[in-house]
């Protein structure tokens, strides 16, 4: 992806946010009683600048997109991450990895939830050496359980299902 | 300065030593890694001080908060993940010396950096607590507001290669800080129905989200490359990448010089912090170095600012709360328990009811900061050992230990959520080249800012003499445009030269 | 639009919720203790939440299917408390409640025979911790440390999702004394002064608090019945508002307690007003109350410990009972008075009146 048509996305969406958030604001405020500024001059006032400034960056990208398409022709290098195998499909993995341990957490209970995720995480990350991965996943959660809900007395979900 | 002597006798006991040092290595440990932080730590080792005696108890926590503000540095330079906020810019120039290799050597500087910070600001609590007290009520709304605005260019010298995406991301931190409760109506805004949402984005998930999630994001993509070592950095082999050379020490010492005053003067006003005294000191550093292109790659004078700057708040926050009652920073305002519990009250009659207790007390952040030095050294092999373990390894336990200590932080799974949320979010903003420390800095200068001015214009009536009449608060402002003017031009010029 | 977001919200938060309350229904399965199995009871307790989620509902019906057989003890009621107990403090860490909070779960801990743990939420002026207890299950496992802010102050100004009614008391702990206090360069340092300067400069003298807490709420009372016009000028805590007043940005500052004024008015720095307490408080000997002042007003900042309604009376009985032994402790109330805390026990009847009279007075404006 090149850095114009970047800056053109991150415009477009930044200054889409920004326009919804100056008019959304005032809306979410109560009741309010104050001479000077209100409760949402400032949030609308800081949304305006980013509609603005990511207008500017978008239209800024938009001017650059010939020359930097035209720079990778004739450099066909500079655009590195053509040359690697794309880690998107890894990213999503992790995040809904990521995403199931915090909704399992309560469910299967700390231990279980913790183990399973760092097992998967580190298949994500490209780990194959099995008996290191569950000799980690069996022994990690529970120090961890055992120093914040036994030592420090903070109390970690336990399991709902079972 | 008579009285500093009373509390000798009171310090030295072989109890209150251990404790010291026994809190510099939860400190260290727990700073140094991701998910877990300082204020967690000491509020947690706050309720076994309540049964300590109390200059005991206090050893320990001022060993944790001396300890946790620079154990954040470690994690920040070895895999570009600060364990603090504070250490965010440490991790500009840290991590890129560490993935040269020369890890080590930034390690190294870093605890020479703190513990310099450190005895700065001990020394500047024990021999100008009152006339920095003083200068710290000067600070009315209207002066918070105008060094508020002030602390703000600091975005214009960590943007890095784009300004106007660095001032986006600084907008866009200002702008989530001010998602819950309006601070001063004390009523909700900005929570678009989510009633979780009225407690505002909690501070340590985001922190965590925007710096650990979205590193450990972008290391699948590392992780992936055939090309790529297993480990996150090596560490070079060669002595003088490992530890600071007579001559480097020399360069940076005006630095350290610089910088630790600046944190003690940021430590000494209450409610700023030492993530923006890191920030200012970095951005002063880049700003009168020889070689600012140098920095974000690897300068070592970055390191020496931030860390010499965020140590230096460490002692200095206590000036406001031991002489006036008023604490300096979330960590210090913990810390209040932990004196009010023992019927030691803070304030301007502590010094005259409790002498010898201050003296103690003062002379005990002397030597933590003594220890600290031989302490952080000894650690230090600890933690490369640590990073030689593989990346495939060593980040899902990264994952699992911020998502933990989100838990364990308090308030339930929500702000789990919102750590999530902004991990991806740190991570599209890496993508798209936007850089994450001007958020960070939005969103703690942001309440400063609106708060400020908020209030003076009520104190006025909505008149803007009240930023007219005050030298302080006036000059901060000029300052102010003047810096936003002249890093403009400089934007404007670069772009054209290129 | 917001309604719908409120919806949403709602269901949200639920089935993340979800978890915690199906794991007390059920989720004594891994430590089986004896007792009689009473799954009619359990199913009671959420019965309105998880029919409004049906697909939740089928889930939990499976899950129940599985861990019925497993689960061969619920009667959590005649061996409560089986497991630890949380104290849930709405107040950040190291301030006075949470050193009253976590003083008395350290102490009463060995009068309930279980490990307290203490969660700080803090948010939303203390709501979100509030309404995090009402969302927990209704078992005893979750006890909230309030204080009149969170829980009678906030409900009383704004929707915040519960009512001081949906909750039990168990009873009060301690009561703090609220102190006004004015900066020596101001050209007031008592209540006369104060009302003749007001009287002549209507509106020039500012006083600092947070807005809709009970310091803020007191002080426009007290400018209410003497008829003088006060500006308030908001500040998030005691302290932001102490240096603005050390350093006569404001003119005077309500405090939460009495704690963060005693020394600078022993050292001059800060000359205090009054107290807004029924006596005058120990540490200041030679502060007024508002009664003497001639003011008839009380205000008391109280903490106390409450469960939700729902909670079974076995539960709340021995709650009550440890604390009531917790604030008869003598190593407790030692401490306490090292603390400058004012232990002030009320029973659970006793402080639901406290309620009861709060709310109407801060119902009516």
């Amino acid at each position: 992806m090149n850095m114009a048509r970047v800056d053109i996305i991150a415009g477009v969406l930044l200054c889409a946010f920004g326009i919804v958030i100056y008019f959304a604001a005032p809306l979410t405020v109560g009741e309010y009683h104050e001479v000077g500024l209100t409760p949402w001059s400032f949030p609308s006032a800081l949304s305006a600048i980013i509609a603005v400034l990511s207008a500017l960056l978008g239209w800024n990208g938009w001017r650059n997109r010939r020359r930097e398409a035209a720079n990778l022709e004739a450099d066909p290098e500079a655009d590195q991450e053509t040359g690697e195998a794309s880690a998107t499909p890894h990213i999503f993995a992790a995040i809904v990895v990521m995403g199931l341990y915090i909704v399992g957490m309560p469910l299967f209970g700390y231990l279980l939830a913790t183990g399973v995720a760092l097992l998967l995480l580190s298949i994500i990350y490209g780990n194959r050496r099995w008996l290191g991965l569950f000799a980690v996943a069996a022994v990690a959660p529970p120090a961890l359980y055992f120093f914040f809900q036994e030592v420090m007395i903070i109390l970690l979900p336990e399991a709902s299902l079972f | 300065m008579d009285f500093i002597f009373a509390g000798f006798d009171q310090i030295f006991h072989l109890q209150n030593i251990l404790l010291m040092v026994g809190g510099l290595v939860i400190g260290i440990v727990i700073g140094a890694i991701p998910g877990l932080n300082v204020p967690l730590a000491v509020a947690l080792a706050l309720p076994f001080t309540y049964h300590m005696p109390p200059l005991a108890g206090l050893s320990m926590l001022i060993g944790i908060y001396k300890g946790g503000t620079h154990g954040g540095s470690i994690s920040a330079i070895l895999i570009n993940v600060p364990g603090a906020p504070a250490a965010a810019a440490t991790a500009l120039d840290g991590y890129a010396l560490a993935r040269q290799g020369k890890a080590g050597k930034a390690l190294k500087l870093s605890i020479y950096a703190s513990v310099f910070g450190e005895i700065v600001s001990d020394i500047a609590l024990i021999l100008l607590a009152a006339q920095l007290a003083k200068i710290a009520t000067t600070f009315g709304p209207a002066e918070f507001f105008a060094l508020g605005l002030f602390a703000l260019t600091i975005i214009g010298f960590v943007s890095g290669d784009s300004l106007i995406k660095g001032v986006i991301a600084g907008c866009m931190g200002l702008l989530f800080a001010t998602v819950g409760m309006d601070p001063l109506e004390s009523m909700p805004r900005m929570h678009f129905g989510f009633y979780e949402l009225t407690g505002g984005l909690h501070f340590i998930a985001m922190i965590i989200g925007l710096f650990a999630i979205s590193e450990a994001l972008i290391q699948i993509e590392n992780s992936l490359k055939t090309s790529a070592s297993r480990t996150v950095i090596e560490i070079s082999k060669k002595g003088d990448d490992n530890r600071v050379t007579w001559a480097e020490f020399k360069m940076v010492f005006p630095t350290m010089l610089r910088s630790a005053p600046l944190g003690v003067f940021i430590g000494a006003i209450p409610g700023i912090g030492s993530s923006i005294a890191a920030f200012l000191a970095y951005g002063m550093a880049k700003n009168m170095s020889k070689q600012p292109e140098m920095f974000g790659k690897g300068a070592i004078e970055g390191v020496a600012a931030a860390e010499s700057a965020n140590n230096g708040v460490c002692g200095a926050t206590f000036i406001p709360l031991l002489t006036l009652g008023i604490p300096g920073d979330v960590i210090t305002a913990i810390m209040l328990g932990a004196f009010m519990v023992h019927g030691l009250i803070p304030g301007p009659t502590l010094f005259t009811e409790q002498g010898s207790f201050v003296s103690a007390f003062m002379i005990g952040m002397l030597i933590t900061s003594c220890l600290h030095l031989f302490v952080a050294l000894i650690g230090l092999r600890g933690f490369i050992q640590a990073i030689k373990l593989k990346r495939s390894l060593l980040f899902p336990i990264v994952i699992v230990l911020c998502i933990t200590g989100t838990f364990v932080a308090g308030g339930g799974q929500f702000p789990i959520y919102v750590m999530l949320g902004m991990g991806i979010l740190g991570y599209l903003m890496i993508k798209f080249g936007f850089p994450i420390p001007p958020l960070l800095i939005g969103f703690i200068l942001s309440p400063m800012i609106e708060d400020g001015l908020r209030q003076a214009l009520l104190i006025s009536d909505g008149n803007l003499d009240i930023f007219y009449g005050r030298p302080i608060a006036m000059g901060f402002l000029v300052m102010t445009a003047a810096l936003v003017v002249w890093i403009t031009w400089k934007q404007l010029r670069g772009q054209s030269n290129s | 639009m917001r309604q719908l977001a409120y919806l949403f919200s709602d269901a949200a938060v639920r089935s993340v919720k979800f978890g915690q309350i199906k794991r007390d229904e059920a989720g004594q399965g891994l430590q089986p203790k004896p007792g009689p199995a009473n799954p009619i009871n359990l199913w009671e307790i959420d019965m309105k939440k998880l029919a409004r989620h049906s697909a939740l509902w089928a889930l939990a019906v499976a899950a129940f299917a599985v861990t019925a057989p497993l689960a061969t003890t619920t009667a959590f009621a005649a061996e409560y408390p089986a497991k630890p107990v949380t104290f849930v403090i709405p107040w950040p860490a190291g301030g006075s409640t949470d050193i009253t909070g976590r003083m008395t779960a350290s102490y009463m801990s060995n009068h309930l025979g279980q490990a307290i743990a203490v969660v700080n939420r803090v948010g939303g002026v203390g709501t979100i911790a509030t309404r995090s207890v009402l969302d927990a299950p209704k078992d005893g496992y979750t006890v909230l440390v309030t204080t009149v802010g969170n829980h009678v102050l906030q409900p009383a100004v704004r929707d915040v999702g519960f009512l001081p009614g949906d909750f039990i008391p168990i009873g009060q702990i301690s009561a703090r004394t609220m102190l006004v206090v004015a900066g020596k360069q101001q050209p007031y340092s008592d209540a006369a002064s104060l009302i003749s300067y007001a009287k002549a400069n209507p509106g020039k003298a500012t006083f600092a608090s947070p807005s809709k807490v009970l310091p803020w709420r007191a002080v426009m009372k007290f400018a209410k019945a003497a008829g003088i016009k006060l500006k308030h000028i908001p500040a998030k805590g005691d302290a932001k508002s102490l240096p603005m007043v050390l350093g006569g940005h404001v003119g005077m500052a309500s405090l939460g307690d009495v704690s963060a004024g005693v020394s600078h008015i022993k050292a001059g720095t800060m000359n205090a007003i009054g107290v807004f307490s029924a006596e005058r408080h120990h540490a200041l000997p030679d502060t007024p109350t508002m009664k003497e002042l001639g003011f008839d007003m009380v205000l008391v900042p109280w903490t106390g410990l409450a469960v939700a309604k729902g909670t079974p009376p076995e539960i709340i009985k021995k709650l009550s009972d440890a604390l009531k032994a917790t604030t008869e402790d003598k190593a407790f109330l030692k401490f306490a008075k090292n603390s400058g805390t004012s232990v002030n026990y009320l029973d659970g009847p006793a402080f639901g009146k406290i309620w009861d009279r709060d709310w109407n007075t801060y119902r009516s404006k």
